[in-house]
């Protein structure tokens, strides 16, 4: 009776389950048509706002991406995607909501919409939202609102690859946590985040601000007018609550941060022209260099012997395009080895923008007393502070050399030891002839070339006739099946002989010998052999008659004894038979 | 007991007159090494020439031959000696820059392209007939010792003994036999004087059908009346002076 319970129980189990699984599956078939709605957060913003754009597609769990009416004037940016399901009353609805961020570029009026969808081959479009964009509340809420975001170029103007400084300051007077700053991206202007953010407090108008502050190096690869996008920032603020006079939780603060919103602002559009560095005064050995850049030269030691090195470092630093700096060459001068250090290029950042230092070395080694003059280099650059051309070069240096030894090992091991300093490089083919001839007389005598003569052959050979002599062996060594049986038969007499020789055998023993004697000797497979047989046998083999019998009258003699009860009694016989045997072996023969 | 004296006199004399060649073949060896230092290339050769003369056709010799014929500037002779000590030392990475140096500055571009059996026998290039023949006489040795020792011992262990060693007598094997081959049928000859006129017949009136350079490599066919019957990889033709070609193999 338990049992019967306990199963019943388990059929309503499984009862319900089925039932929850067609409440579930079964409205599947009852599925919403699919609409499009779309939605604006705010129909009146300021030129710095941003506004949310919704777009929900319901009725399917996926969608290709809505196309969008009326963008034009805005910068957008996809805020991602996100699908539903509901089951209510056991009817289903899924849909997929697509959320934009729009930040628009011009004040004005705008119609957005409408949001047009494809699904499943149809095309279902949303109503129109209206937006309005005025200037005036720019500066008014940027005054008074408790965060906002300023942008600033260090110059609205610039020639091409030219570095300026783009500046972000994110004011802030209220709680704020989880700042991010969307990426910057300009076609054909590159930015360079300046080390990490600062924060500070400041003033901007009236009131009392943290501010966090991002710079940028920016250049642009191209002469034109740009306009730099509104930069935006998201970060989380906590919920308002309540009105005034409310009572103030102490942890409200604190509870209430966790479950802050999050917003975005964002900054002004900042416009930049750009231009090509002028032609006029532009020389041929302009090193494409622009901003600003000085020159530093060495020389250590300037008094040095023939064969011992002298260092000249070069540095050029500065700040722009430092990446152009060039690889200066060192001019060759008679009688003195120059080895160059492969150049290496620094670049430092800082809060004014990116500097970079190159620094070039050579070893001059002189191999003959003197004064060497070392010219001076120069770089021709375009100042952006000057806003012209620029020339600078270094001092011109005077090598004194006094004497000392310029062998040519010396010169050798400078060679190697400036060689091994350098990097990896591209062996360089500076002669061309043969190797030296062989000097160790060893070599006289040795690997004479090998012409295979008869004694070679036999070396070949010779394992192969070993083999073969020992298969030949080997098969000599083996006896063929009538070969055993021959040695077996020539040896039956010897084991007679050689068990007779025992005086104190047995009747029964001598029987059994007898029988063996003449199985073996004429190869047969009797048990046991009667002396009617044995006579037979012996004259089919060519014994006289006389033998036959004698055998056969001592065989039968053997049997009488065991017969009688006397096997175990010593043999004891009229017939000699050694002599017998023999008689027998010389007749069979 | 006389007998014995007089014996060991003999052995004694025949040793003392070997050294005694082994001796003067050294001083000679050394001689052309330092004329050759002091830049005396012509009597470098001779002394070198001599050498081989006596029996010390070594690599080393041939390979100090080229050098001493390079420096007199006869590539030609230069070649053809490299190329024959490469055939006793095979392995000398001098040699082999010095050999691929001269050929450089031949002037006849002969492609000759190898044979499916030189592709397989990739390694016979690097090995000497006198090493090959060593290697095989051992395995040879290994083998058949192997299959006698099969004959009284069946264990497994003797099979796999004999398998490994067949695939290893079979390879040094065939490999020494295509060497043997190679060495024997060696007809390759070096174009000696600077430019080489090939003509239809072996008559100086003949045609001149293509010319030669110095160094270049052909194939010799057979000779007759001091001239030489060539050709080359693109099937080319033609007789040219026996004086004006060394053949690599002595015959």
């Amino acid at each position: 009776m338990v049992v019967k319970q306990g199963a019943l129980l388990h059929m309503h189990k499984i009862k319900s389950y089925i039932i929850t699984a067609l409440y579930l599956f079964i409205p599947c078939y009852t599925a919403a048509a699919v609409s499009i709605d779309m939605k604006l957060n705010r129909h009146e913003i300021s030129l710095v706002d941003t506004v949310d754009l919704t777009v929900s597609v319901s009725g399917t769990r996926s969608s290709e991406n809505p196309r969008i009416k009326g963008l034009k004037g805005f910068v957008v940016e996809q805020g991602g995607t996100s699908s539903q399901m509901q089951i209510v009353n056991g009817k289903i609805s899924s849909s997929v909501v697509y959320k934009y961020y729009l930040q628009p570029k011009k004040i004005g009026s705008y119609k957005i919409g409408p949001a047009v969808v494809k699904v499943d081959g149809k095309v279902i479009s949303s109503g129109v939202e209206n937006l309005t964009v005025k200037k005036s509340a720019v500066k008014r809420s940027t005054e008074e609102s408790p965060i906002f975001l300023n942008a600033a170029l260090s110059s609205g103007n610039a020639y091409v690859e030219e570095q300026l400084l783009y500046t972000l300051r994110l004011y802030y007077s209220t709680n704020i946590s989880n700042v991010s700053l969307s990426k910057i991206e300009v076609q054909d202007l590159a930015l360079t985040q300046l080390g990490k953010a600062a924060e500070y407090r400041s003033k901007f108008g009236n009131k009392n601000y943290n501010v966090i502050e991002v710079k940028f190096a920016l250049t642009s690869s191209k002469p034109g007018k740009y306009n730099i996008h509104p930069a935006k920032m998201s970060m989380s603020v906590p919920r308002q609550r309540g009105g005034r006079g409310r009572y103030k939780d102490p942890f409200d603060d604190f509870f209430t941060f966790s479950r802050g919103r999050t917003i975005t602002v964002a900054s002004e559009a900042l416009n930049l022209e750009v231009i090509p560095v002028p032609e006029k005064g532009k020389t041929p050995d302009f090193s494409g260099l622009i901003g600003t850049y000085i020159i530093e030269s060495l020389l250590e030691p300037e008094t040095v012997k023939a064969g011992e090195s002298a260092t000249l470092t070069i540095t050029i630093r500065g700040r722009g395009n430092v990446n152009r700096i060039p690889d200066l060459n060192i001019p060759e001068i008679f009688d003195i080895k120059i080895y160059s250090d492969e150049p290496s290029l620094q670049t430092e950042q800082s809060d004014l923008g990116i500097d970079g230092i190159k620094t070039m070395k050579w070893a001059i080694v002189p191999k003959k007393e003197g004064k060497y003059r070392i010219p001076p280099f120069s770089l021709n650059y375009f100042d952006t502070k000057k806003n012209s051309y620029a020339n600078i070069k270094t001092s011109e240096y005077q090598l004194s050399v006094l004497p000392g030894a310029v062998d040519k090992e010396t010169l050798d091991a400078i060679d190697r030891k400036y060689s091994s300093r350098s990097e990896k490089q591209l062996v360089e083919e500076l002669g061309k002839d043969i190797l030296p001839i062989h000097s160790s007389i060893t070599g006289i005598s040795s690997n004479t070339d090998f012409v295979p003569q008869w004694f070679s052959w036999i070396l070949i050979l010779f394992p192969a006739f070993i083999y073969g002599g020992f298969i030949g062996f080997f098969r000599l060594s083996r006896k063929t099946p009538e070969q055993l049986v021959q040695v077996k038969a020539n040896r039956a007499s010897k084991a007679l002989l050689e068990k007779f020789k025992d005086q104190s055998i047995s009747s029964a023993n001598a029987l059994n010998v007898l029988r063996e004697y003449i199985n073996n000797r004429f190869n047969l497979e009797f048990g046991i052999i009667t002396p009617g047989d044995a006579s037979g046998i012996l004259r089919d083999k060519g014994c006289s008659d006389e033998s036959a019998e004698q055998m056969k009258s001592l065989l039968q003699s053997l049997e009488n004894s065991i017969y009688t009860g006397k096997g175990e009694d010593t043999f004891k016989s009229d017939i000699g038979i050694v002599k017998l045997v023999n008689t027998i072996e010389k007749e069979i023969k | 007991m006389r007998r014995i004296i007089l014996s060991l006199l003999i052995f004694s004399i025949f040793i003392s007159s070997d050294l005694h060649a082994e001796k003067k073949a050294d001083e000679i060896f050394f001689n052309a090494g330092w004329l050759y230092k002091e830049q005396k290339y012509e009597e470098a050769l001779e002394m070198y020439l001599k050498l081989v003369d006596m029996g010390h056709a070594s690599g080393h010799i041939y390979y100090n031959m080229g050098n001493t014929c390079y420096r007199l500037n006869s590539i030609g002779h230069a070649v053809l000696y490299y190329e024959r000590a490469c055939i006793l030392m095979p392995r000398d990475a001098d040699l082999d820059y010095n050999l691929r140096y001269v050929r450089n500055l031949t002037k006849d571009v002969i492609e000759e392209s190898p044979g499916i059996l030189s592709m397989i026998f990739f390694w016979l290039d690097s090995v000497t007939l006198n090493e090959l023949f060593w290697i095989f006489i051992i395995v040879n040795i290994i083998f058949w010792s192997g299959l006698i020792l099969r004959l009284y011992d069946k264990e497994e262990w003797t099979y796999y003994f004999v398998i490994i060693s067949l695939v290893a007598w079979i390879i040094c094997g065939a490999s020494f036999f295509k060497k043997l081959y190679d060495v024997e049928t060696d007809d390759r000859a070096v174009i000696l004087t600077d430019e080489a006129d090939i003509l239809s017949g072996p008559e100086t009136g003949d045609t001149i059908l293509f010319k030669l350079h110095t160094g270049a490599i052909v194939n010799f066919e057979r000779e007759e009346e001091g001239w030489m019957l060539i050709g080359l990889p693109d099937n080319k033709r033609g007789w040219v002076e026996s004086k004006d070609v060394g053949l690599v193999r002595k015959r």
